[in-house]
């Protein structure tokens, strides 16, 4: 099973506390402690290559830094931070949404095919790019439902942690989103033959 | 429902943990066995964990967003950057690339506080040299310091020989934001190290100017941060609803329509009127590459009941007649 993204950064509760009171200097600790999985949760949820990475991480910190005084220790700070870039990662595609996505939408298969490395990079980007443009339909709950859970590798807990609803309510969720994700890859000619599905 | 909508999540949590029984593996190999939904959210989580990690300077994120977000970042926090040189020359390019937008600023009063802030040193007061430059003195005042953000390419200055009043350049919002200290005798400088240094925040102005530069030096990926800083941290300045239009404009310019076009309701939201032509003009162009044929027609019909004689109303007749068809 994979690690999750954003569950192993050591920020010691007294660096949150301080931060929490306004001590930029903790802030600044803690923001440098939190940023590498920032970064890397936006470029899951967007694409490596997005245009918008970059505006999202920052917004991201900035959203975190303004948040921390309403932080109450009621899931970890890094499930705190992984809710905001989450959700800002998942504005920014909305937002988008109706321009053209020259990154994701522009992969050729085909070109890639002659080096099998290569090749299965693709497939694991094709994977990514379904699971990207599914959320990107999917009501803003189950979106942010199966972000952190499927992108991020939240357990069921630590989603209804993070986003303060029920265990039931996320299990509802995720179970909606789950069949929505069915039905994106039975469309799917190429995931449902890696697949076998009939 | 179907059965395999009934997904075994617990037992993937307790997987994962590595707490799973035997017989949890084994009831989770059935279902996987039998669900494709799970056996590509197994494979797409693997995906998933193997995105790479990031380069970013992260002193620069941090201290970036430490100023979007209205804190300073103390300079206990990472190295201290090198100081660097050009404001002034900054400064001009950045004045000359500024005329379209003077046209209309300059009857707001906006232009001359940006042209103020642009020719006036950076550091104030300067100490008058006294009569003895190795004589020290002890000015009344603190110094009060403005960092000026500060675009590619720069010079550098050799390490200063005293504590001239610097402040760390991650307060700034920009990729290479510089304290800019006007010429001040080293001499002067080497005789008042204990001149008490007041470090304030740029403003507004200075941030809005600092996005103007990126945006004149065709920086366009600054200039979009750097406005966005403006409206985040100053929401009720003058300087944001005409950093809303700016941004509208690059974001349009970038074929990000639906960015765009928040972008440019802000600034109408905010009734300023200085821009408001060209935003109303460049809003109905967002719509039409949105798609929104209602909205975009009731803008061009705004637009020309409002401005009948715009240098947008050709355009905007063109258009309500293609949309009349």
């Amino acid at each position: 099973m994979t690690t999750p993204i954003l569950r192993s950064v050591p920020a010691t509760e007294s660096l949150v506390d301080r931060a929490v009171r306004g001590d930029t200097v903790a802030t600044g600790q803690l923001l440098k402690q939190l940023a590498p999985s920032m970064i890397r949760a936006a470029r899951s949820l967007l694409g490596s290559t997005h245009a918008d990475v970059d505006d999202v991480v920052q917004q991201s910190l900035i959203g975190l830094v303004q948040s921390l005084p309403s932080f109450r220790g009621e899931c970890s700070i890094a499930h705190f931070s992984s809710r905001i870039v989450t959700r800002t990662a998942l504005a920014a595609r909305r937002r988008g949404h109706l321009r053209s996505d020259r990154v994701d939408d522009s992969i050729d298969p085909d070109a890639f095919a002659v080096d099998p490395s290569q090749a299965e990079a693709l497939e694991a980007e094709r994977r990514r790019h379904a699971v990207r443009a599914l959320i990107q339909t999917l009501p803003e709950e189950q979106a942010e439902t199966l972000a952190l859970r499927v992108v991020l590798g939240f357990s069921l807990e630590e989603v209804a942690e993070a986003t303060g609803v029920p265990l039931n309510t996320v299990r509802s969720r995720v179970r909606l989103a789950k069949t929505a994700l069915k039905k994106r890859i039975e469309a799917d000619p190429r995931l449902a033959a890696a697949l076998e599905v009939e | 429902m179907d059965s395999l909508d009934l997904h075994p999540e617990e037992l993937f949590d307790k997987a994962a943990r590595g707490v799973a029984s035997a017989e949890d593996l084994a009831r989770i190999d059935a279902h996987l066995s039998s669900c494709a939904t799970c056996r590509f959210e197994r494979m797409v989580r693997a995906d998933f964990d193997a995105v790479g990690g990031s380069t970013a300077d992260l002193d620069d994120l941090v201290a970036r967003a430490l100023s979007g977000a209205g804190k300073v970042e103390s300079q206990e926090v990472g190295p201290p950057r090198r100081r660097r040189f050009g404001a002034l020359l900054v400064a001009a390019v950045a004045m000359m690339g500024m005329a379209s937008f003077a046209a209309v600023a300059q009857f707001t009063g906006v232009l001359p506080r940006i042209i103020e802030q642009l020719t006036t040193p950076t550091v104030a007061p300067a100490p008058t040299p006294a009569p003895s430059q190795h004589k020290r003195v002890t000015p009344p005042e603190p110094v009060s310091v403005v960092v000026v953000p500060e675009p590619e390419p720069v010079v550098e200055l050799p390490p200063p020989p005293a504590p001239v009043a610097v402040v760390s350049p991650r307060i700034a919002p920009r990729v290479a934001p510089v304290a800019v200290v006007q010429p001040v005798p080293v001499k002067e400088v080497e005789t008042t190290p204990e001149i008490p240094v007041v470090v304030r925040e740029p403003d507004a102005l200075e941030l809005f100017s600092g996005a103007q530069r990126a945006r004149v030096q065709g920086n366009t990926a600054a200039a979009i941060r750097d406005f966005r800083v403006v409206v985040a941290k100053f929401p009720n300045a003058p300087e944001a609803a005409l950093a809303h239009a700016e941004l509208g404009r690059l974001l349009l310019g970038r074929g990000e329509a639906a960015s765009a076009l928040e972008s440019f309701d802000a600034y109408l939201a905010s009734h300023d009127l200085t821009l408001r032509e060209d935003v109303e003009g460049a809003r109905a162009m967002a719509l039409q590459a949105l798609g929104r044929t209602d909205l975009e027609r009731a803008a061009w019909e705004a637009l020309l009941r409002e401005y009948p004689l715009s240098d947008y109303a050709a355009r905007a007749r063109t258009r309500l007649e293609s949309l009349a068809h």
